[in-house]
Parts: structure tokens; C-alpha cells; sequence
């Protein structure tokens, strides 16, 4: 198979418009944008309908059917549509840049059950030992549904086996943690929490220096350092603008902090 | 959210009173048009374009949205979570406190 694939990538450049040597990088940035445009496209067209009036009397009659038909004719963003469009680039690349582009597909397609089987099983198969498999992994519990539990373990489960490097085995642990920790109360096997907390500081040791390791130390810095009564750590950052400040120039000031966002 | 939040800025616009925001939007473009299109008048950090996932939530382990800490002028946190009139109330508190305190 991995012979076809091969053959597949010297065929390939023929049927796909040329790629002129451009990176992987700038592959996945560029589906990124393309995303993120007909997102937007997808907004401002539900806008017009959610505004209307048609749609707000729906709304105040709670006459889900009327509110979903209107809605059906807003058109969605092609996430499977660009998700395919990844896997036929990835084709022309190799090794890491490979897996970026498969993973980008796998996270990105709008949990279809076809590509995220497909996309598993080849990284599964060719590419376990790929450092860059941490793209796919830092947005294991999106494919976890697609891809069933029992899927999703098992894969995860060869990560922590074979993978030599430490991130994606890292975030396999932790994803690992929080599906045992789920188990809780769920019936036959229940959750484990002892087991869990092992798995989550395994995780925390091998992600050192990686927002991964933060995210596991969250609650413990909540505990430390985020009560009533505690002076609130400094966050040194930057607006949307990119002009850096910090929240201690605020010092002096009452200060309402909101962690927020649209979407 | 947005609009309580909006006229809160504007009646304390002469106090010592900021509103800090973290925003999690990992398209710019985005929060750009929504924030003229709904008024947002206040600064914010932007957690990256991990969104949600971003390095401040990440370190202070947000797992919600919104969280709201209420900080006092000398950056202690005194309340967690207040929405709407409490929230505007905690802030009134915490300005008198300070008006109180002489500085």
C-alpha cells in the first residue's frame, strides 16, 4: 500500500494543478483561509435569515420545523469538500508534511466518519512514528465521535506504544486520562480516576516546556493561584491588534477580566 | 452579554474601571467585524489562534465561557463569575471600597 501511495504521489502532480514547490505549510494555511472565508460567508447568510422577521416569529412560536426549514437554505461551509482537497495534496508531500495535511483533513471535515476512519488508518499504518502526529492528536476528543471509542482507543493506545517522540505520545496520554475519567459512572468499566491522574502526570512530564503541560496544570494553578482573596497572576500579552500590554497596568484600577469570544 | 457589558464601560467610563478582556476567537477577521457590528469598546489579550485552546485559558484553566474574575485596584481577585447585575454590583462595590480607602 505504501508502494501505491507512492505511486499515487508521482502521478498525481499530472491530474493536480501545480503546486510550484510550495510547503506544506503554506498548504494548510491556505485551506485554513479558504475555511475560514466560507465560515464567514456561512455567518453573514444566516444573519439575513436569523434577522429576518419570518425567522423571528418562528422563534417566538418555537416552531422548530418552520426555523429549521428556513434555515436549510443557508449553505454551509464544504468542510468534507476541503477535508478531500487536503488528502489529494497530501499526496504530494512526504513524511511530516504528509501527516500535517491528513490531519488538517481529519480535524477540519466536520466530523465525517469516512475521512476520519480513512485518515486514522493510513497515520495508523505509515506514519505512527511521526513527530507531527501532535496536530492530529491536540484534537483527539473531535474525532473521538466519528470515530467511535473503541477506534479512538486503540489508536491512541499505538501512540503511547510506538510513537518515539514525546508530544504525541503526551497528548495521547492525556486524552487517554480524560476518556478513563469519563468512564465514570457510565455503566461497565466505570471511570478510574486513580488511573487516570498516573496517566495525566505520565502526560505532564513528557509535554515540559508545551502549552500541553500548562493545559494539564490548569486546575492546579486555579487552585494555587486563581481563589477569592489571591492577587491575580499578570497576564503579558497582546491585543487583537498585536499591541503588547499587561493586566497589571491596569494596577490601580477595578478591573473586570472576561475570558470571552464570538464564534 | 455583550450589550450588559457595553453599558457597564460606558456608565463607568469616568471611574477607575476597566473592562480586560481575553478573547478566544481564533479568526481575527472575524472578532473584527463582530466587534464593530456589536459595539465592543474594551480592550483584550487574544489567546492566539488556537482559539479556545489558546496559552492564557490554557495556563489559567479556563474550561468555560465566559469566566469572569473581578479584581480590585490592587489586583486581588475578589469575585468569581458575577453576571449581569451582580456583576455590576461587585464593581460598585469594589469602587467605593477603594473611594473609601482615600486613594
Amino acid at each position: 500500500m505504501k508502494r501505491l501511495l507512492l505511486l499515487a504521489a508521482a502521478l498525481l502532480p499530472t491530474v493536480l494543478p501545480a503546486q510550484g514547490g510550495r510547503s506544506a505549510q503554506a498548504a494548510v494555511e491556505e485551506l485554513t483561509a479558504e475555511l475560514n472565508r466560507q465560515k464567514a460567508v456561512y455567518r453573514a447568510a444566516r444573519k439575513v435569515v436569523t434577522d429576518s422577521e419570518a425567522y423571528r416569529e418562528a422563534r417566538k412560536a418555537r416552531d422548530n420545523r418552520r426555523i429549521r426549514e428556513l434555515l436549510a437554505g443557508v449553505e454551509r461551509p464544504d468542510n468534507q469538500g476541503l477535508a478531500r482537497k487536503a488528502m489529494e495534496l497530501a499526496q504530494q508531500y512526504e513524511g511530516d508534511d504528509r501527516v500535517r495535511l491528513l490531519g488538517w483533513a481529519a480535524v477540519n471535515c466536520g466530523g465525517d466518519k469516512g475521512i476520519v476512519g480513512e485518515v486514522v488508518d493510513v497515520l495508523e499504518r505509515d506514519h505512527i512514528d511521526s513527530p507531527a502526529l501532535d496536530v492530529l492528536l491536540e484534537k483527539a476528543m473531535v474525532l473521538a465521535r466519528p470515530l467511535g471509542q473503541q477506534r479512538a482507543r486503540t489508536f491512541l493506545e499505538k501512540v503511547v506504544d510506538e510513537s518515539p517522540h514525546k508530544l504525541p505520545k503526551a497528548w495521547a496520554l492525556y486524552w487517554q486520562s480524560v476518556l478513563l475519567r469519563r468512564g465514570r459512572g457510565r455503566g461497565a468499566g466505570g471511570g478510574d480516576p486513580a488511573a487516570a491522574a498516573k496517566l495525566l502526570a505520565e502526560a505532564e512530564k513528557l509535554a515540559q516546556g508545551h502549552w500541553l503541560a500548562d493545559k494539564i496544570a490548569g486546575p492546579r494553578f486555579k487552585k494555587e493561584h486563581l481563589q477569592i482573596g489571591m492577587e491575580a497572576p499578570n497576564i503579558v500579552g497582546e491585543d487583537l491588534d498585536g499591541v503588547p500590554f499587561e493586566l497589571k497596568d491596569y494596577r490601580g484600577k477595578v478591573v473586570v477580566l472576561d475570558f470571552w469570544g464570538f464564534w | 452579554m455583550i450589550p450588559h457589558e457595553r453599558s457597564l464601560v460606558e456608565r463607568l467610563k469616568d471611574k477607575p474601571f476597566a473592562l480586560i478582556g481575553v478573547n478566544s476567537d481564533a479568526d481575527k477577521d472575524y472578532y473584527r467585524a463582530e466587534a464593530k457590528e456589536m459595539g465592543v469598546t474594551w480592550r483584550s489579550f487574544w489567546n492566539g489562534p488556537r482559539g479556545t485552546s489558546g496559552p492564557i485559558s490554557s495556563k489559567w484553566g479556563v474550561t468555560g465561557w465566559p469566566t469572569i474574575y473581578v479584581l480590585d485596584h490592587k489586583g486581588v481577585i475578589r469575585f468569581i463569575g458575577p453576571r449581569g447585575a451582580k456583576m455590576d454590583a461587585a464593581v460598585d462595590q469594589l469602587l467605593a471600597e477603594m473611594e473609601d480607602g482615600g486613594e
